[in-house]
């Protein structure tokens, strides 16, 4: 290690595909390693924004947990905009066929919002999965995704519900597709994320088995109007550093199930090379997408298989 | 050098009212252990894991490792020395303590107040409830089923005092 500072080591561990567990466990983390900052408090959304217009590389905090457990490790922010205060940001409505969510709302208002579960349940019901018990109350759903952390599970259950996000910019709001958002990596320096828009005009069912947590795992989203599948959609957790998400080929409902096998290995063939690390090769990795894949499919078509 | 004055926060702890002055990145846990003294609150994974430093912001449970102190600006703050004492245990110290619920010691603090959130949110929870909200503590002593017992044995005393027609 001699020559190298901590963060070359760790990052030199990641470039021998280790991985970003590998990563965070060669870090030596401490609270102490918290550096100053200076800490901006707008009062108002618009406030908000024209703050992080000015200081571009600013931290936006709301929950706070991903932002100071990032500091322990030694990352350095030098202005950082406490958000969690602003109540406009913690809105859940239904507006235009869409179920609007406030970036600020935590997992768990998200999850128990009367509002959400009567647009989305489907949503509600898997959003109340992910994390744990402390995380739910204090984690948000802009943080979750602003964090473009792989391993958070918020980008891909959004990204199949066919989400857009709204920020606002110093040049008015500005909105994007939750799946474009994550594959073209726009240069957002400036934007504050202010809500996240996930359709609610139809039927969606959502199936995410987080049995492989850490490995892979699929979100699958089915949309149906009037009984018939409009669209069928699953993201990949756990196996990219990135976001993964690809439309499948409509099927009738209730020919999922006897389609799952053939249309789960058609998109397990198609991915890119899924990461190796220590916790499994990518070629496992593509085995679990696709057998979650034909469960999900199987289950969405009303059966279950093992 | 980056100029961060420090900032004046009022808060309610274990039912006092506090005021006092911290720097923007000062953690929660680091207040309460060294200006306050209030040492049950553990430091253990320090990101938010093991639930060792679980305290109740609001009545919720929180991980105070991965909290900035500025943020509990306006709330109120439960740490394991609100919660009970020697003379006067909460039904879950009391039921820890009969069920054998513990061994170290380190996580009961934090498993005590994550529980207790728990059983005032909901009175008469399944086993499935329990070990869903358990999965936000470690315990390397255990195994859980004894503070699964605890829980339940607290939970069905509570039930019948409140309610005293009430058979468990």
């Amino acid at each position: 290690m001699s020559g190298l500072s901590e963060r070359e080591w760790a990052a030199q561990l990641v470039d021998n595909s280790l991985g970003p567990v590998a990563h965070r466990l060669a870090i030596h983390r401490s609270r102490k390693r918290i550096a100053p900052f200076r800490l901006h408090m707008p009062s108002t959304v618009a406030e908000a924004a024209a703050l992080l217009a000015e200081h571009t590389d600013a931290c936006v905090i709301a929950g706070g947990i991903d932002v100071i457990n990032r500091m322990k490790a030694g990352e350095t922010i030098e202005d950082a905009e406490f958000v969690g205060r602003l109540d406009a940001l913690r809105q859940i409505e239904v507006s235009q066929n869409a179920l609007r969510i406030g970036a600020g709302c935590t997992h768990h208002e998200l999850a128990a919002s009367s509002i959400a579960v009567g647009a989305l349940p489907a949503l509600c019901s898997t959003w109340g999965t992910i994390a744990q018990q402390r995380i739910r109350f204090k984690g948000t759903v802009g943080g979750n995704l602003m964090a473009k952390e792989y391993s958070y599970e918020g980008a891909p259950i959004l990204a199949a519900a066919g989400a857009e996000l709204d920020f606002v910019t110093p040049g008015g709001t500005r909105t994007i597709s939750c799946v474009d958002y994550f594959a073209t990596r726009p240069a957002d320096a400036g934007w504050l994320l202010g809500a996240i828009r996930v359709p609610c005009g139809q039927e969606l069912r959502l199936i995410y088995d987080r049995s492989f947590k850490g490995v892979a795992g699929v979100v699958l989203a089915v949309r149906l109007a009037g009984g018939l599948v409009k669209s069928v959609r699953a993201a990949v957790t756990w196996a990219y550093r990135s976001l993964y998400c690809a439309d499948l080929p409509g099927a009738p409902l209730a020919s999922l199930p006897s389609l799952a096998g053939t249309l789960a290995s058609t998109y397990a063939a198609a991915l890119p090379e899924p990461i190796t690390d220590h916790i499994a090769s990518g070629g496992y990795r593509r085995r679990i997408i696709e057998v979650h894949l034909r469960r999900a499919l199987a289950r969405a078509g009303g059966e279950h298989i093992a | 050098m980056i100029e961060c004055p420090p900032l004046s926060i009022r808060f309610t702890l274990n039912g006092s009212e506090q005021s006092i002055e911290v720097e923007p990145s000062a953690v929660l846990v680091d207040i309460l252990r060294e200006k306050f003294g209030l040492t049950g609150t553990k430091i253990t994974c320090d990101q938010a894991v093991c639930g060792a430093c679980t305290v109740l912001l609001d009545g919720r449970p929180t991980a105070s490792c991965s909290e900035f102190a500025f943020m509990v600006e306006g709330r109120s703050v439960t740490t394991i020395e609100g919660l009970g004492s020697p003379e006067t245990l909460h039904p879950l110290q009391a039921a820890f303590i009969e069920t054998g619920a513990l061994q170290c010691g380190f996580c009961t603090p934090g498993m005590i107040l994550l529980l207790d959130a728990l059983l005032r949110q909901n009175p008469d929870p399944d086993e499935d409830a329990l070990r869903q909200w358990l999965s936000s503590s470690v315990c390397r002593c255990t195994g859980y089923q004894v503070i699964i017992d605890a829980v339940l044995l607290a939970a069905a005393r509570d039930r019948s005092e409140t309610r005293p027609d009430a058979r468990s």
